[in-house]
Parts: structure tokens; C-alpha cells; sequence
């Protein structure tokens, strides 16, 4: 197992403390093995946002990654790791997962990162290039699997349902001038983009920005599309107000990654659209007024269909 | 149901003749459902043999012990004055539509009109059926057509008699309130 080092500076004394109580719980159960360190010997940087930006500034510039702590009045900043004190235990955990996926991949990240995302990228290529003719085909191996031509795509069923279940990887299309067998069955180019999208890497899609903000412009047709845990919480909050990718996770309680694979299926499916900050603060929504009791009805319900379903 | 006041958590199933509330609130409930069914003599609306005049009414039991209230509406336009009593104070409305019917389109604008001053901002839900028969209407043209009057309301293919699409509309709606009761971070 890898081990990782970590330097918290500029926390209050009740998030330090949270936080090195909460690094021995997690110990074993991270992907990594955390150790507390100065920040000269550190991997990691767990810093309270605003507490100190020259030393943020030179860390950051050094290529590691920092973790931004806020608190509960701050406002999200466009940063990929940020923690909101009071935090949960598993909110710690996930966190330091991301941040040590993150480290695990960087050494190999331009070389794997092309690879892992070819063929989404070649996909959205296609897909906006309107009156396209011909044929584009993406290969698994030596054998085409996925034919692209009539703004729809094509494929044996076998296919579909890999595609569908993530168990089938896309590669690169390239331009071909056989059309697809008898056998293939067609079906929507946007449906097959959002399961390209929503098994895709544990990152955020290369065409998406880690400080930009989101909204949902359409909901995916989850009845049609299939759904996942996690998925329908993204949409409610998605549809609700733009939110940056690191935030939308937090909000939806759920893993970064989740998150980021959602932005990329619903981005890759025609249904998202971005705003930059000043206009993601202007963003009007409509919002029920909180209320304690219901607040926590409804998510007893959630969680009541969750299991039931 | 102190938790909620002493008021009752309702979430009202909608829709013309013959899109499947009955089925829909049968299927989840976990109770035999109460229903006011009557023969129909409305065969060029639907060729059913039986309708809705009054309500369907079922329930879902939280492990608390708290319940969920599941109410259907008649889905011919006569009985329109039911539709306001039973979606007064409602936590959320699904709207289901039968994608083969000619209007379809017309029949989700006057249910949404309906329903939409009753119940929380964005807490509705359209479940449409019989996507897959012929002539049908896919599930973008209502998205689109909501779209285009400035609503982002989540649309899903469904089969009403099946417990997992209705616990999804369901599920779904949940989530979209939750989401908006979750208190806002300062910008």
C-alpha cells in the first residue's frame, strides 16, 4: 500500500483536531496509508482556505496537491480537493481517496488519461460535427464493435449491453467506409454518449473544468437510460443551481468520482450546460424553505425507496 | 406524523384516462389500494373497461412507522375539480401519460398547468408509457416541449405496472425535494 504524508496548516484548533482523530479511524481503510508531516516532507497539504495564500500559492506551484478547508459560511472554491469542516468521517475518507487516486495516476496520468478518454473525446467530436457523411467506427482490439453514421450509432446487442453495463471500453473512431452488419441494432447517439460518460474514468473529463460551474439542462431519462446509486441525488442537485464539479459530489453526498463521471455522461449527452462564476452566483433557483422535520422525512423516504427498490 | 407537524406527507398521481395511476399506486402500495372505479362510458377518450371517478388511495410505511400517502386522481377532465382537493398541500405530483395517445403532448401541458400552482416549485415528475410501441413519443419531445416553457422537470420512460419505475418516479421526486430543502452555502 501506498504511503502518503500529509501537513495540515492554518486549520482552527477544533478542525486540527477532527481531523487527526478522524486520520487514525480512517487508517487501513484508505487507499493509501496516511502519515501526519511537516509540509517541507508532505505529499499532501490540508489548508484552511484564505489562511494563508503565499504559502498555498508555492505549494501549489510545486504540483502537489492541496486539500482547501471552508467552513460553513464560505463560499465553494474552484479547487479539485475541498473538505467543508464540520466534516464526517467518510466524507474524510473519500477525499483522501480522490486526492491518493489522484497521486497514484499522475506519474502516468498523460500517457493513460489520453487512452482512458479517446473515446469519449473522438465521440463528442462526432457528435458535433453536424452533416457529417459516412461511416465512423470504433475498434475493440482488431474488431469494430460500434459503427457512428445517420446521427445514430450501431451495434450487435452483445455490445449495447457492454457498453451499457461499462464492461466494454470504447476506443477512437476513425473513418471507415463499411456500414454496420444486418445484425446491428440502432439506437441513439446520446444514449449510448451517456454510458460512455457514466462508466468513464474516476476523473474529471478532459473537455471539463474543475472551476467552472454546471447545471443540469435536461434531465436523462433514467427509465430509458438506467439508473445507478448515486445518479438521481446528482440530478436533483444538478437541476437545482450551477455547482463546480468538487462541489456537486459534497452536496449530492456522494464520491468525487461519481460526480465527475456524471458531469461527463450528462456533458457527453447533450443535457449540461456551464456558467462561469460570476453567472453561477446570479443563477436564480427556486428553493423550498428548509424545514428540520421534513428535511429529514424526505430523506428518510429516499433512503427508504433506495432499499426497497 | 409529528415529524411533519400533524400534517400528512401526500404525493398525487395524475394523468388522463388510461396512463396508469391505478396501476401505478397498485403497484407500490402496501396495501390493496382503495379505488373508486366505475364502467366507462367515455370509449372514445379509452376503449378501458373500467375508470377512476373518485380517487385511488394506497400508502408506503417508513421504518419509523411514518407513512407516505399516495393519491390518484380521475384522469377525465370533468372530474377537474378533484383535481385541486386532492393536490392541495401535496409534497409532489407524477404526471403519467401514455406516449401512443394522440395529444399527448396537450394532455402533459394541462396536467402540469394543473398541478404546478399546487405543489412545491420543481416537485413534479412525468412518467411516460408505452414508449416502445409504435407511433409512440420519445421521452425528448415532452422533455422539449417542457423546455421550451422554461420548466426542467425529469421525464422517464416507464411501465406503471412495474414497482421499480414506479419506486423511480417516486425516488426521484424525494430527491428533487430533498435537494431543495438541503440549506443553501453562502456565495
Amino acid at each position: 500500500m501506498q504511503t502518503l504524508r500529509i501537513c495540515d496548516i492554518g486549520l482552527s484548533i477544533d478542525a486540527s483536531l477532527a481531523f487527526h482523530s478522524m486520520l487514525k479511524i480512517v487508517d487501513g481503510r484508505s487507499l493509501a496509508s496516511w502519515q501526519t508531516s511537516d509540509a517541507e516532507h508532505a505529499d499532501v497539504l490540508l489548508v484552511q482556505a484564505n489562511s494563508n495564500p503565499g504559502a498555498l500559492s508555492a505549494w501549489t506551484s510545486s504540483g502537489r496537491p492541496a486539500v482547501l478547508v471552508i467552513d460553513d459560511r464560505a463560499s465553494w472554491p474552484p479547487a479539485p480537493f475541498v473538505l467543508r469542516y464540520p466534516f464526517r468521517v467518510m466524507q474524510l475518507l473519500s477525499l483522501l481517496d480522490s486526492v491518493a487516486e489522484h497521486l497514484r495516476s499522475r506519474s502516468t496520468r498523460v500517457a493513460s488519461e489520453g487512452a482512458a478518454w479517446a473515446g469519449a473525446v473522438s465521440l463528442r467530436h462526432l457528435m458535433a460535427q453536424t452533416g457529417e457523411r459516412g461511416w465512423h467506427i470504433a475498434h475493440a482490439g482488431d474488431r469494430a464493435f460500434l459503427w457512428v453514421g445517420d446521427a445514430h450509432a450501431y451495434a450487435l446487442p452483445a455490445t449495447l449491453q457492454g457498453l451499457r453495463t461499462g464492461t466494454m471500453a470504447l476506443g477512437a473512431f476513425s473513418a471507415a467506409a463499411d456500414p454496420p452488419p444486418a445484425a446491428a441494432l440502432r439506437c441513439a447517439l446520446r444514449d449510448v454518449a451517456w454510458y460512455v460518460g457514466a462508466h468513464g474514468p474516476a476523473e474529471l473529463a478532459p473537455w471539463l473544468r474543475p472551476d467552472t460551474s454546471y447545471r443540469l439542462r435536461g434531465w436523462p431519462d433514467f427509465g430509458r437510460l438506467g439508473t445507478a446509486p448515486h445518479l438521481i441525488e446528482l440530478a436533483a442537485t444538478a437541476a437545482l443551481r450551477p455547482h463546480l464539479p468538487a462541489e456537486l459530489g459534497e452536496r449530492a453526498g456522494c464520491a468525487p468520482a461519481d460526480a465527475y463521471r456524471f458531469l461527463a455522461a450528462t456533458s457527453l449527452a447533450g443535457l449540461l450546460t456551464s456558467f462561469t462564476r460570476a453567472e453561477a452566483i446570479e443563477h436564480p433557483h427556486n428553493v423550498a424553505p428548509a424545514r428540520g422535520a421534513w428535511t429529514r422525512f424526505v430523506a428518510d423516504l429516499r433512503r427508504h425507496l433506495l432499499r426497497v427498490a | 406524523m409529528s415529524a411533519l407537524g400533524g400534517g400528512e406527507f401526500k404525493i398525487v398521481f395524475t394523468g388522463p384516462m388510461g396512463a396508469g395511476k391505478t396501476s401505478a399506486i397498485a403497484a407500490v402500495s402496501e396495501v390493496t389500494p382503495v379505488a373508486t372505479e366505475v364502467a366507462n362510458s367515455d370509449l372514445i377518450s379509452h376503449t378501458k373497461a373500467s375508470t377512476t371517478v373518485g380517487l385511488d388511495f394506497g400508502h408506503i410505511t417508513l421504518a419509523d412507522g411514518q407513512v407516505v400517502r399516495l393519491y390518484g386522481t380521475p384522469g377525465q377532465a370533468r372530474f377537474r375539480f378533484m383535481w385541486e382537493i386532492l393536490g392541495r398541500g401535496a409534497a409532489g405530483v407524477i404526471v403519467l401519460l401514455d406516449a401512443t395517445q394522440p395529444g399527448a403532448l396537450v394532455q402533459m401541458d394541462l396536467f402540469v398547468d394543473a398541478f404546478l400552482p399546487l405543489v412545491p416549485p420543481g416537485a413534479i415528475v412525468i412518467g411516460l408509457g408505452r414508449t416502445t410501441l409504435p407511433g409512440a413519443l420519445g421521452s425528448d419531445a415532452f422533455a422539449a416541449r417542457l423546455d421550451a416553457r422554461g420548466l426542467l422537470v425529469p421525464v422517464f420512460s416507464i411501465d406503471a405496472r412495474q414497482p421499480r419505475d414506479v419506486f423511480l418516479l417516486v425516488r426521484t421526486l424525494a430527491c428533487i425535494l430533498e435537494a431543495q430543502a438541503l440549506p443553501e452555502v453562502a456565495a
